[in-house]
């Protein structure tokens, strides 16, 4: 009837609205939506050619091997290139020739070694794992006897050798794992470990090598820790690896004549001046003397340990 | 910032926007949800009132979307929830659920007001009688027959429209309540909380509109209708206001991880905005004063006063609870150990003076619309109102 | 006079509301249809992705707070200022068991000194946080357009060209990994390196930490070093109660640590 044609009407048009929406929501949905799940399946594949920004160690390595290798032998290998000296896409595009509008500055890759750089990992911090290798920086220039506040960690330090290691750290010994004072306590204690009832029971180095430690305190070094020259790198819970450090370099980490050093605190010396005075006394050429890597312990093996003991501690332990 | 938050937390995303958009939508529902008490469940004192309820809530309807808009960081894609909704959001049914109740109301309002469409199209001429010819879908013939069928089509629409009400409003709650990351969201009772909170949003707005125009205009209220709605709006408050007290009471008894930092929440962040307006001066107010208002005989314009007052503490109180739910949640942080901070910018594309400019603007539109057709007078036919 | 003043402004209320509604309505459509109009091919993924299954562990007991991993990360995926895919939390523990918990600007530039000056601290460690790749993610299940989504070989995405930027995902997210910057508007997260993992690369923060505090691998792999670690150390997930699946390990996790 005319007079209620008008439901009708309004209804039809609802329908048409919807089922235009319908064929409309149809026409609109991306293609490869419902492909692997309710999203746009081409995305993986957008997602996925996004450039990589690190290139990884690998490829520093075409060019830059010899300072790779250095790099690999030592401590730092586990510290990436690219974690010091930024994002390398930028240099390697240039360098590749990949892209021409790259110019050589934006290529530049920085070195940064500030003093904050090492800190960022160094920095004695009481979250840090007590067994990772921190230090105060104050503590660490007053036990050294440095002066001036803002001498950068590289002064002393190399950043791709920080150890002079002279056999590949992933081949060196391996060791069980030691504890030393310091991994529980905040400074070290008066009473050895020995003298205190009720001590956890725990490798140290005087319970297998007590001949050794014993004789060490008669030395120059005594006041050292062990693991000062013998850097153990706890690889896991239960073991690591042994360093002897007996590189030239690392002896003169200490004693090396700085402007900034007191000399009154650590007995310095000029190198290589100091090899070519030997030399002239020693009467031996001063160059043979500076390649030999060990050259320090030739003349000074007693300020740290007795020479003859180590000898026969060598030929009966091994 | 407070404590320890997650380094993301430190930026609130869901601001000034998302506090209007509940409360936009809390009072179409609630305002439909009045004017169906009417058309369904036969309130006849509430009959002056019940064409005005619900062009109001479409008036709302319209611009309740556009907070969303404006908050999407990509709005030239809002379509794309209608386009591939992902069904297990909460949020995917907006769009289908928005549509369905603008078309519901928008058929209930065009029922409702047909017969005033034929006196216009009778009166009008030129192009505007074509107009409302084309509105008329042709027919314009109005007798018995007509108005019984508009009639039931609006109860029809008025009953089914009361639970697609319930769901438009209601899926906001649960969309906060859903949220298990959230400590001060995470409740089954969200859903209900912002039903009932809605509709004393809807009742207190048309009140509040309803006396504040007839005391422009210097003309007569309907007291019954007026008596009425405070009492349904005393009855809606006790619940609303009861139900989240009792959330918190449950959180406070049970103590389980998530209170310590709740309760540094509410005494310390949410101090004045929760405790000492939203529940002491806002929901305790309005309760004494509209038990007053209730329980006791006073003279009429004292009680259109103490009315009056409470509809607008009670919008106050909503708006409120809005803020600290949604603005509240996201301050603590998901570590439970800090809080951050926020404040609303004035001038920003969310800040204080749009949301001022987009809460307005459905009340201009409701001005016009009554200067066209006025909805404080009541329909001639009988049937209908 | 006063009807016809009245006629007029009714008239244009019409004209002027259907006008409005026409504009509206084509122009959105239009937009919309635009906005979805071609979807250009792109070369497919020639992996066999479901034989993957990416997987993460953190390793609490080894890490050292460098940060390395964070300027890594943001260095790769230009991750916005003051927003964070990766960070580092301290936390620091007193004798009385009180807990203070920081990570300064997500330690993008390491930790600068202790945080807890005038109490002796018992114990401390830190914690790298990065998103735990759920394997029934509340962020997937929120999302109202299907943006966020978990890929074939496990990985939690986020399609960034059809994310609408409501935030629903980051509100969802009980680790708070999630960010929303404008620019660009849209949701974003650890996306686990995708574009590097299935080049064979490893993720940037893997590849920046010194430590091996972080590994990522294949959990479908009984040979990857990720399975042998998860068989071999006790470890335990973030907020297990919520459901949430997730497939980052944490090796050393303390009960302190959200």
């Amino acid at each position: 009837m005319q007079n209620t044609a008008y439901v009708r009407r309004i209804f039809i048009i609802l329908l048409c609205v919807i089922v235009s929406g319908l064929i409309i929501q149809r026409l609109l949905r991306p293609k490869s939506f419902g492909e692997f799940g309710s999203y746009r399946g081409n995305n993986l594949a957008e997602i996925a050619s996004q450039e990589s920004v690190h290139q990884g160690k690998e490829v520093c390595r075409e060019c830059h091997d010899k300072i790779w290798n250095t790099h690999e032998k030592d401590i730092h290998f586990s510290v990436q290139c690219e974690v010091c000296h930024g994002p390398g896409d930028v240099h390697v595009k240039y360098y590749h020739g990949e892209v021409k509008s790259i110019s050589k500055k934006d290529a530049q890759m920085p070195k940064k070694y500030t003093l904050e750089g090492c800190l960022f990992c160094h920095r004695k911090l009481n979250s840090r794992p007590r067994t990772f290798a921190q230090i105060d920086p104050v503590e660490h220039y007053r036990f050294l006897g440095i002066t001036s506040t803002d001498v950068r960690c590289t002064e002393c330090h190399s950043p791709h050798e920080p150890l002079f290691l002279l056999e590949e750290v992933k081949k060196a010994r391996i060791h069980p794992a030691i504890f030393e004072c310091e991994n529980c306590h905040d400074s070290r204690p008066e009473k050895g470990i020995k003298e205190v009832a009720g001590h956890p029971v725990i490798f140290t180095c005087q319970d297998c090598h007590p001949a050794i430690v014993k004789d060490f305190t008669k030395h120059k070094h005594s006041f050292m820790r062990c693991t000062a020259c013998h850097l153990f790198y706890r690889e896991n819970e239960t073991s690591g690896r042994i360093f002897k450090n007996s590189h030239q370099r690392f002896c003169l980490l200490c004693h090396e004549r700085k402007p900034f050093r007191d000399p009154n605190k650590v007995p310095q010396i000029d190198f290589p001046k100091h090899l070519q005075d030997t030399a002239a006394v020693a009467d031996v050429n001063s160059d043979d003397l500076k390649d030999d890597t060990t050259v320090c312990l030739k003349c000074h093996s007693d300020f740290v340990h007795d020479s003859d003991l180590i000898k026969k501690i060598r030929g009966s332990e091994r | 910032m407070s404590g320890f938050v997650f380094p993301n937390e430190l930026h609130v995303i869901w601001t000034v926007m998302i506090v209007l958009y509940p409360y936009t939508t809390g009072m179409v529902a609630g305002a439909f949800i009045v004017s169906s008490l009417y058309h369904v469940f036969g309130i006849t004192r509430l009959r002056p009132i019940a064409r005005f309820s619900l062009v109001s809530s479409f008036a709302f309807l319209l611009f309740a979307a556009l907070p969303l808009l404006v908050h999407l960081g990509r709005p030239e894609r809002a379509f794309n929830i209608m386009i591939t909704p992902h069904f297990t959001s909460a949020m995917s049914g907006f769009g289908f659920v928005y549509m369905i109740y603008g078309i519901l109301v928008f058929l209930e309002i065009w029922f409702c007001y047909r017969a005033d469409f034929i006196s216009h199209y009778t009166a009008a001429g030129g192009i505007v009688k074509a107009i409302y010819y084309v509105l008329l879908l042709g027919v314009t013939e109005q007798n018995e027959h007509t108005d019984q069928v508009d009639h039931k089509m609006v109860k029809v629409l008025a009953g089914v429209g009361i639970p697609v009400a319930c769901i438009l409003h209601g899926y906001v709650g649960f969309l906060f309540g859903s949220i298990k990351a959230n400590p001060w969201w995470s409740t089954p009772l969200m859903f209900i909380i912002f039903i009932f909170s809605a509709v004393v949003s809807g009742i207190s707005v048309l009140i509040f509109l309803y006396q504040f125009v007839n005391w422009l205009r210097k003309s007569a209220i309907d007291q019954d209708a007026l008596d009425v709605m405070a009492r349904l709006l005393w009855g809606f408050m006790i619940v609303a206001v009861v139900l989240e007290l009792m959330e918190l009471l449950s959180l406070a008894y049970e103590q389980t991880e998530r209170w310590a930092i709740l309760r540094d929440l509410i005494t310390g962040k949410l101090w004045y905005t929760y405790v000492v307006f939203q529940i002491l001066i806002c929901s305790l107010g309005s309760f004494l004063l509209l038990s007053f208002v209730t329980l006791i005989r006073l003279p009429k314009q004292l009680s259109n006063l103490l009315i009056f007052i409470s509809s607008i503490l009670l919008l106050g109180q909503v708006l409120l609870m809005r803020w600290n739910v949604v603005i509240g949640g996201q301050l603590v942080s998901r570590s439970y150990r800090g809080f951050t901070s926020f404040l609303p910018g004035i001038f920003e594309k969310e800040g204080l003076v749009v949301a001022a400019v987009i809460f307005i603007i459905p009340f201009l539109l409701l001005r016009q619309f009554d200067k066209i057709f006025p909805f404080f007078t009541p329909d001639i036919r009988k049937s209908n109102a | 006079m006063k009807n016809e003043q009245k006629m007029l402004s009714r008239r244009g209320f019409i004209h002027q509301a259907l006008y409005n509604t026409a504009g509206i309505c084509i122009g959105s459509i239009t937009l919309a249809a635009f906005g979805k109009s071609e979807d250009k091919p792109i070369p497919q993924m020639t992996d066999n992705l479901s034989e993957f299954d990416w997987g993460f562990i953190v390793d609490i007991t080894r890490c050292i707070g460098c940060g390395s991993c964070v300027r890594a990360c943001k260095a790769e995926n230009k991750v916005p200022d003051s927003y964070f895919r990766t960070w580092v939390e301290r936390y620091e523990i007193d004798a009385n068991e009180d807990v203070h918990v920081d990570s300064p600007n997500g330690a993008l530039n390491g930790f600068k000194e202790n945080h807890v000056q005038d109490k002796h601290i018992v114990k401390g460690f830190f914690v790298p946080k990065l998103c735990n790749h759920c394997r029934t993610s509340p962020c997937v299940q929120v999302c109202p357009v299907g943006a966020s989504f978990v890929s074939p070989d496990g990985v939690v995405l986020i399609d960034k060209k059809h994310c609408i930027g409501c935030g629903y995902c980051v509100q969802a997210c009980p680790y708070g990994c999630r960010y929303l910057s404008r620019p660009p508007g849209t949701a974003d997260k650890c996306t686990l390196c995708y574009h590097r993992i299935h080049r064979g690369q490893q993720t940037a923060c893997v590849l920046a930490c010194p430590r091996k505090a972080r590994v990522c691998g294949n959990l479908k792999d009984p040979d990857s070093e990720i399975r042998r670690m998860l068989n071999e150390r006790p470890y335990y997930m973030l907020k297990p109660e919520l459901g949430t699946n997730p497939k980052c390990a944490y090796i050393g996790l303390d009960k302190e640590v959200k």
